[in-house]
């Protein structure tokens, strides 16, 4: 076990370089000069090149791109991921700043997904083809088809144009104001969390039914035991293995699929942080943010895997983690 | 065992939930503040970065001061220097600085200070932008602890503007605290005279200010916090002002203001900002024919701009000179109305009557694009094929001054809400720019341009710069379309003694907010 | 995991039974049904917008701006007058345009890849699997943007993009039916006979994991309407004037509170779309195979 740990570990550390450096390459291939931005549009035009080249100079942007690359490289093995171009504080900082919003919205969407989507899962598995499982079904595939943009719009329309029950958007520390805070959190949460519900739910609803065909559990029922006890004590549990893996997963996956939610109601979160560093071509911030997402999503992907494999003595350890 | 787990673990979320709304009861605290809603991001309040946005320089002003102030009325006021004067040969100035003023950190605000800030101004690296405004200063020296002498290698009637402006190097940054910090420390812990000092920064969140207990001018304002949120969706933005959670808000959509006004105790009120033109590449077809310049400009219709992009908050442009520049005419150039027929003659005097096609780069912001939809329709009904290209802005930068083959035209907006004569032509015209689109390079005109900052008597200045302006209307260099006005709203029942200072930024320093 | 073998036979019995059979399942329950009428209406619609559009699309009429909905304009006007019906109309053919050329490019080049990497194995798997890793570990939207920005935006660039970042799942979920299915008799028996590699993949490992693949992509369809609408939503796809559902959200959001219709008409465009798209892959996947049902 603890060599397969190693082994995964390992094999992170080539997936990583390989993110940054077509991250590097993506951004250095497209149009456009970090130190352009720098400057007001109206002001662009008095500006020499000689000025500019000074400007770089002093940025560091006027090394060849590779040994720029290399650079950073070196740096974030020392712990240094550098300072933004742009805002000029430190990469560290910054993402201190935005990753715990963006981890609170997916931790919260995450939560609520699962709150909902597992009884209705399970309570469509125990009477599939029901009036109920063919609505819980239906309203699955709505939220996994509502564009989240628009959900989001909708919530805004409803609750916050209409009812004038919730703020449409702004961003409030907890330590700032607690109530504001969540006020604030509740519309991005629920639009987060209508897709995240759909997959859960269809998930739980199928491990479920898969569970409960299983040969112990119907020694359980010959055995009398009542349906509520069977449904709860044995099927629910390995039903639910599958379901958690998938929730592990989700939340790495949200932690960079933010961006059109952030813009929406004004959330300083990774999405943003990011959008805004790839429109500004601030390089180091844009490395920074990836890289801590992609540690993020490969880490909890890692402990996703090893979670299963403690609870589901079918699966043991192996020397590859394929197959 | 997995279940028991997941319990728990649902248990302590709720727990944290349930702390987090309890603790919320305790007291709020009785601070006067008022909340400013702003649009863009906030970087850096370091000055030798040029600055990129109102917003921005809304926050520098308030924290830093410059040794002249302009008033609304385009008078040139004391500041940080009590009195000033020109030599009669306009190649010194010399200026008397108070001497009771210290930097936020507490050092002293002395002659060294202010030579040490106008040389960064004068360096390109450290410039941010100034360089041009300080481009004729040749050396500034200390004459004694409170009084400078700025020495001029040619005569520059716009220098006690440079030295008012209300940005850049013009606004006095403490040598000692950016010396002791480092460029990038001071650029969030940023020390200045202004009325009031940073309090907390939160980038993309919010910014606070607090009063400065030691500042040298009068402040008969009470708020004790000013915090700029910022808020970047224009929707989100009107729904925060409606319930109240900003008190003012500038530089809105002007589609959003009447939703806004509907607010009650609101105060609405726009400042007249320059002029808005599409800008055309002269160095490359079809622009480098004037007559294909002059066919768009007959061909595009302003009311519908006016009003569905503005709401009604602009005036149809006349010419590159704004009505709040001295040197405005309801003479010259003429008022344009929109005339086809007049545009299908000049199309074929270009040789290509059925029309033509081009490109416009422009940075992909919602009410551009609704700009160059409504004059898509417009040159349609002459043939003009505009195609439009919606950019993220290092694309569209990339486009004007790299790539002008990605377009053929562009936007140039140019707010400035200062009244010098010719504040709007050095931007659209000049054999120095670098912008591929419009390096208008004329003999006549650049011999005009280059003369006029000897010119010190009102006058001829005026004169001078309508000439320019003549002469650019003639050979078309862009496309003015119309002179906007940047609308504000703030909440009157709340906030008094509203006022703008000569930039039309807000000036709150005297604002008094109700209990 | 699961006894692959069962379900193969099933759908080889299944295929030589012929499509009336398969349609005969697909539509035995009603709402694939229900969808598949829906998705055959926005289909007809994309495909014959130009002369059914009541309205010219682009052609604004500016002193009818920000209409609600009427007799004349069914849905509404948007922000400079052009009629919101006819927009969405021909907006729907980017929708089907957005469905079909990114997947192609996600199958056409995720495809080989995963056969390669599933029957090779060596270092060229390793090596393969480790880009795979590093494009899987990147956060999706943002990959898409940044490739999007690189190729400049338009419509085809914005798809081209979202293609490229649907290649890493496919290759993917390829590589992983591929393994399985060269464990299974047939195959350790053609290849005992001495078949080529080439012949393997071709004649045995790809007829079997096609009804897994054609299943995975039609529930893919819907995610990526949904991305273009994104990217278009975050101006990075379609150029003004032409609509496109995803942009067109975004005009409307600056004017929620005035005119709510000019981003909820063509959101809720998408959503049906993607619903009825989803619901059909759905009933596909039943029909097709067997042993997933339920799931």
């Amino acid at each position: 076990m603890g060599r397969y740990l190693l082994r995964r570990l390992l094999l992170m550390a080539p997936t990583v370089v390989l993110v940054t450096f077509l991250v590097f390459l993506l951004l250095y291939l497209s149009p456009g000069d970090p130190v352009l931005m720098l400057v007001p549009m109206d002001e662009l035009d008095q500006l020499t090149d000689a000025e500019m080249d000074r400007l770089r100079a002093r940025l560091g942007l006027d090394r060849p791109v590779p040994l720029q690359y290399a650079d950073w490289l070196l740096d974030v093995l020392r712990g240094d991921l550098g300072r933004s171009i742009h805002q000029r504080r430190p990469v560290v900082d910054l993402l201190a700043a935005r990753f715990p919003v963006t981890l609170e919205l997916a931790l919260l969407s995450v939560f609520l997904a699962s709150a909902v989507a597992i009884p209705i899962g399970v309570y469509s598995a125990v009477r599939p083809g029901g009036v109920g499982d063919v609505a819980g079904n239906v309203a699955a595939l709505a939220g996994v088809s509502a564009p989240n943009f628009w959900v989001a719009l909708l919530l805004i329309v409803v609750f916050a144009v209409h009812l004038r029950w919730l703020p449409a958007g702004g961003f409030v520390r907890i330590g700032d104001d607690p109530v504001a805070h969540v006020e604030r959190m509740i519309l991005p949460v629920v639009t987060l969390g209508t897709a995240l519900m759909a997959v859960t739910m269809r998930l739980t609803r199928s491990s479920m039914l898969e569970t409960l065909n299983e040969d112990y559990i119907r020694t359980a029922r010959s055995k009398g035991l009542s349906q509520r006890r069977v449904i709860l004590a044995h099927a629910l549990k390995n039903a639910l293995i599958p379901v958690v893996t998938t929730i592990g997963l989700q939340i790495g996956r949200i932690l960079g699929g933010t961006v059109a939610i952030e813009l929406i109601f004004s959330f300083p979160g990774m999405g943003k942080l990011m959008l805004d560093a790839i429109f500004a071509r601030d390089f180091p911030v844009v490395q920074g943010a990836v890289l801590l997402i992609t540690i993020s999503f490969m880490l909890i992907n890692l402990v996703v895997d090893f979670t299963y494999a403690l609870i589901d003595p079918r699966i043991r350890f192996q020397g590859a983690p394929r197959s | 065992m997995f279940e028991r787990k997941q319990t728990k673990l649902m248990m302590l979320t709720l727990l944290a939930l349930a702390l987090t709304l309890t603790g919320s009861l305790g007291a709020q605290d009785a601070m006067t503040e008022f909340v400013v809603g702003i649009g863009e991001t906030v970087v850096s309040l370091d000055m030798s970065v040029p600055s990129p946005s109102l917003a921005h320089k809304q926050v520098s002003y308030a924290i830093y001061d410059p040794l002249l102030r302009l008033g609304t009325d385009g008078s040139i006021n004391p500041a940080l220097a009590t009195d000033w004067a020109i030599s009669d040969d306009g190649m010194t100035v010399t200026l008397n600085l108070r001497d009771d003023v210290s930097f936020h950190d507490g050092s002293p605000f002395d002659a060294a200070a202010v030579v040490w800030n106008i040389e960064g101004g004068m360096d390109p690296e450290f410039g941010g932008g100034a360089v041009n405004d300080f481009g004729r200063i040749e050396s500034v020296v200390a004459l004694g602890e409170h009084a400078v002498q700025i020495n001029m290698t040619q005569p520059d009637n716009n220098i006690l503007l440079a030295l008012a402006a209300n940005d850049s190097r013009a606004l006095m940054m403490s040598p000692t605290a950016y010396e002791t910090l480092g460029a990038d420390e001071f650029a969030f812990n940023p020390s200045g005279t202004g009325p009031f000092k940073l309090e907390s920064w939160e980038p993309g969140v919010e910014l606070t200010l607090v009063p400065n207990e030691n500042y040298w001018g009068e402040r008969t304002g009470n708020a004790d916090r000013a915090v700029f949120r910022v808020i970047l969706d224009a929707s989100a933005a009107t729904l925060n002002y409606q319930s109240g959670d900003i008190q003012v808000f500038f530089a809105i959509q002007a589609g959003e203001l009447p939703l806004l006004e509907t607010v009650a105790g609101t105060v609405s009120g726009g400042v007249a900002r320059g002029v808005v033109a599409l800008a055309l590449n002269l160095h490359a077809p079809p622009f480098d024919n004037i007559h294909n310049r002059r066919a768009v400009a007959h061909a595009i219709d302003v009311e519908p701009v006016i009003h569905l992009v503005y709401g009604g908050l602009a005036q149809a442009a006349r010419g590159i000179t704004p009505p709040n520049s001295a040197a405005f005419s309801d003479e010259a150039p003429p008022q344009r109305a929109r005339d086809l027929d007049a545009a299908r003659a000049e199309l074929a005097a270009a040789g290509n009557p059925d029309g033509f096609s081009f490109e416009v780069s422009v940075v992909a912001q919602p009410y551009r694009v609704q700009t160059l939809e409504i004059f898509q329709a417009n040159l349609a009904e002459v043939g003009i094929d505009l195609v439009i290209q919606a950019n993220e802005r290092a694309r569209h930068i990339a486009a004007l001054r790299e790539d002008p083959s990605i377009a053929q035209a562009g936007f140039v907006q140019i707010l400035r809400a200062s009244n010098i004569p010719e504040g709007y032509l050095n931007a659209f015209a000049g054999c120095q720019s670098t912008n591929v689109m419009i390096g208008y390079c004329v003999d006549e005109y650049e011999a005009l341009r280059l003369d006029l900052p000897g010119i010190f008597d009102a006058e001829a200045r005026i004169a001078q710069v309508r000439q320019m302006n003549e002469l650019a209307f003639r050979d078309m260099i862009v496309v003015p379309y119309v002179y906007p006005e940047i609308p504000y709203v703030y909440r009157g029942d709340i906030i008094e003694n509203f006022a703008l200072t000569g930039y039309g930024l807000l000036d709150w320093t005297n604002f008094t907010v109700a209990g | 995991m699961r006894p692959a073998g069962e379900s193969r036979a099933a759908f080889q019995s299944e295929a030589r039974a012929g499509l009336p059979l398969f349609f005969e399942r697909l539509f035995r329950r009603p709402l694939p049904r229900v969808a598949f009428a829906l998705l055959l209406i926005i289909v007809l619609a994309a495909l014959f917008a130009p002369w059914i559009s009541p309205y010219d699309p682009i052609k604004p009429d500016f002193s009818a701006a920000r209409q609600g909905p009427s007799l004349e304009h069914a849905l509404g006007t948007d922000d400079i007058g052009r009629d919101m019906l006819s927009r969405i109309l021909v907006g729907a053919r980017v929708s089907l345009l957005a469905a079909f050329i990114p997947l192609s490019i996600s199958v056409c080049l995720g495809l080989p890849l995963g056969l390669l990497s599933g029957l090779v194995k060596g270092w060229t798997d390793d090596v393969i699997m480790r880009c795979l890793d590093a494009l899987l570990a990147f956060p999706r939207i943002i990959l898409i943007i940044a490739i999007a920005g690189l190729l400049g935006p338009s419509l085809t660039n914005a798809l081209i993009a979202i293609g490229i970042a649907g290649i890493a799942p496919l290759a993917r979920l390829t590589r992983g039916l591929t393994l399985s299915a060269s464990e299974e008799d047939y195959v350790l028996a053609a290849r005992a006979l001495g078949s080529s590699n080439a012949r393997i993949m071709l004649a045995h490992i790809l007829p079997n994991i096609t009804a897994a693949i054609i299943v995975t992509v039609s529930l893919d369809i819907g995610g990526v309407i949904l991305a273009e609408a994104t990217l278009s939503f975050l101006g990075l796809g379609i150029q003004p004037p032409n609509p496109s559902w995803g942009s067109m959200v975004a005009v409307g959001n600056r004017y929620l509170q005035t005119a709510p219709w000019i981003s909820l008409a063509p959101g809720t465009a998408i959503f049906l779309t993607v619903m009825s798209v989803n619901l059909l892959g759905d009933g596909l996947r039943d029909a097709l195979d067997p042993y997933l049902r339920n799931r």
